[in-house]
């Protein structure tokens, strides 16, 4: 799959009902599929990002809905000249991205200002805990800055674990894993009227667009200032990043060890979706020397869960 | 394209076919080929200029591949006492060695052993196997050449044999 390709919308477009269920820009990019313009260019024009413009071909391909398209100089020409009229007829929304993108800018010096105050406060908790040590154990401070009740540990190693438990979720919060997915989804807010693509019913593009922002929520109408980060986005970053080698080995070892043990791990890796590999930007897991982090803790959780559904491991980390 | 027999391949029988395969080369070279650690590779197979696919189905169905580079296919057609070693040639020799691996496995394994007629392709041509699945994958260090030996299973294979 490759972003700078022109992609077509397939006859499968024609047939799907209620189903399947895409995200809004999803949708965007279906309707602007033309066969001639490459889905990154069409995608600078919407304002969807580089990466997520990756994930959505992903899935459209996934679902059949889009094919790559190579076309003659003739057709070319022609579409070329629909296409420009197209673009001229859409230019009046331009004023209406900048004016999202403004409102996005906003949001995120909002959660950067978070983030230093949030920063100032451990640094603060830090110290704190420094010259009154019984305070690392203290449940009420970690309450009150949203940090996880501390699990049930050895009395000699609460100390270290709790600072540690204190500082990931403020890491989170960081403006550096704020960015672009949720918040440049939710900022983009609902599409112009635009035209409906062929293959299309009248009105069929408003309702599938609507149920799946419905359903899924990354969508959200409008940016609202207060909140700086969406719930469901502080979870998505694991801030220490969790090592794959203890789990690779724990499914080797509980499979048998080597090469069974081993196809073991490949089949762990079958159950987990290919698009969050591709979007962690894993190529090549070596099962014998590999040092790769995990940084997303929903790709974590699936992995985490393959395990337990092929190989039976129940895997906490240490 | 049919299967053969009723049974499955389980991960056991996938380490003997791989071991079968470097059989193959130290018999019929008396050069034994080393297997680099393996790697769990994500996107479009890594495949070099001359690939022979293995089909297997039962419980666990996919693929089985042996890829060449030209060097090494026409050294190990020299072995083989092959002199004819044009790109058609080696392709159908690749496709013979496919097989044959073949051969030696339902000879291991009995008639009951569930796989398909090897085919052979060379670099560009359209793969046998769908895309976008995960290689389990070897590469093969031989007469100072590098092979691939890796396995496709398909999504349904997500669950260990019992």
């Amino acid at each position: 799959m490759n972003p700078h390709l022109p992609y077509r919308r397939t006859s499968a477009c024609s047939h799907v009902g209620a189903e399947p269920l895409l995200y809004y820009h999803d949708w965007q990019l279906l309707e602007h599929c033309d066969g001639v313009k490459p889905a990154s260019s069409v995608a600078k024009d919407l304002g969807i990002s580089e990466f997520a413009i990756t994930e959505s071909l992903e899935r459209l391909l996934t679902h059949g809905l889009i094919k790559a398209e190579a076309i003659n100089y003739g057709d070319y020409w022609h579409a070329s000249q629909s296409h420009g009229k197209k673009e001229r007829a859409t230019s009046a929304n331009a004023e209406r991205v900048a004016e999202h993108k403004a409102m996005l800018s906003a949001v995120e010096l909002v959660a950067a200002r978070i983030a230093q105050l949030e920063q100032a406060l451990t640094n603060a908790l830090g110290t704190l805990q420094a010259h009154t040590p019984t305070a690392a154990a203290a449940p009420a401070p970690v309450a009150a800055v949203e940090v996880p009740a501390p699990q049930a540990v050895a009395p000699e190693a609460a100390a270290p674990a709790t600072a540690q438990q204190q500082a990931a979720p403020l890491a989170q919060r960081a403006p550096s894993a704020l960015p672009t997915r949720a918040g440049v989804t939710s900022g983009r807010g609902p599409s112009p009227a635009a035209p409906v693509p062929p293959g299309f019913a009248a009105g069929q593009p408003a309702t599938r667009a609507a149920a799946p922002a419905a359903a899924s929520q990354p969508v959200a109408p409008r940016p609202q200032p207060q909140p700086a980060v969406p719930p469901a986005q502080k979870q998505t970053q694991l801030p220490q990043g969790q090592q794959l080698k203890p789990l690779v080995d724990a499914i080797i070892a509980k499979a048998g060890g080597g090469t069974k043990g081993q196809l073991a791990v490949y089949r762990v890796f079958l159950k987990v979706p290919s698009h969050m590999l591709a979007a962690a930007g894993l190529g090549k897991l070596s099962l014998i020397d590999q040092t790769v982090v995990i940084r997303d803790s929903e790709l974590w959780t699936n992995i985490v869960r393959a395990a337990q559904e092929v190989a039976g491991l129940d895997y906490s980390p240490v | 394209m049919p299967a053969i027999g009723p049974s499955p391949m389980d991960d056991a029988q996938l380490a003997v076919f791989v071991q079968l395969i470097c059989n193959y080369f130290s018999a019929s070279t008396r050069s034994t080929p080393q297997l680099g650690s393996p790697s769990i590779e994500f996107g479009t197979p890594r495949l070099l200029d001359y690939t022979g696919f293995i089909r297997f189905s039962g419980a666990s169905p996919g693929w089985i591949y042996i890829s060449f580079t030209q060097p090494m296919a026409r050294t190990l057609l020299t072995k083989l006492g092959e002199q004819q070693q044009d790109s058609e040639m080696i392709r159908d020799a690749v496709g013979e060695i496919a097989s044959i691996v073949t051969s030696n496995a339902r000879e291991h394994f009995g008639s009951s052993f569930r796989v398909s007629l090897p085919i052979a392709i060379s670099k560009g041509e359209d793969l046998p196997i769908p895309e976008g699945m995960p290689q389990f994958a070897y590469d093969i260090n031989w007469e100072s050449h590098k092979g691939i030996l890796g396995i496709v299973l398909a999504p349904e294979a997500a669950v260990l044999p019992s």
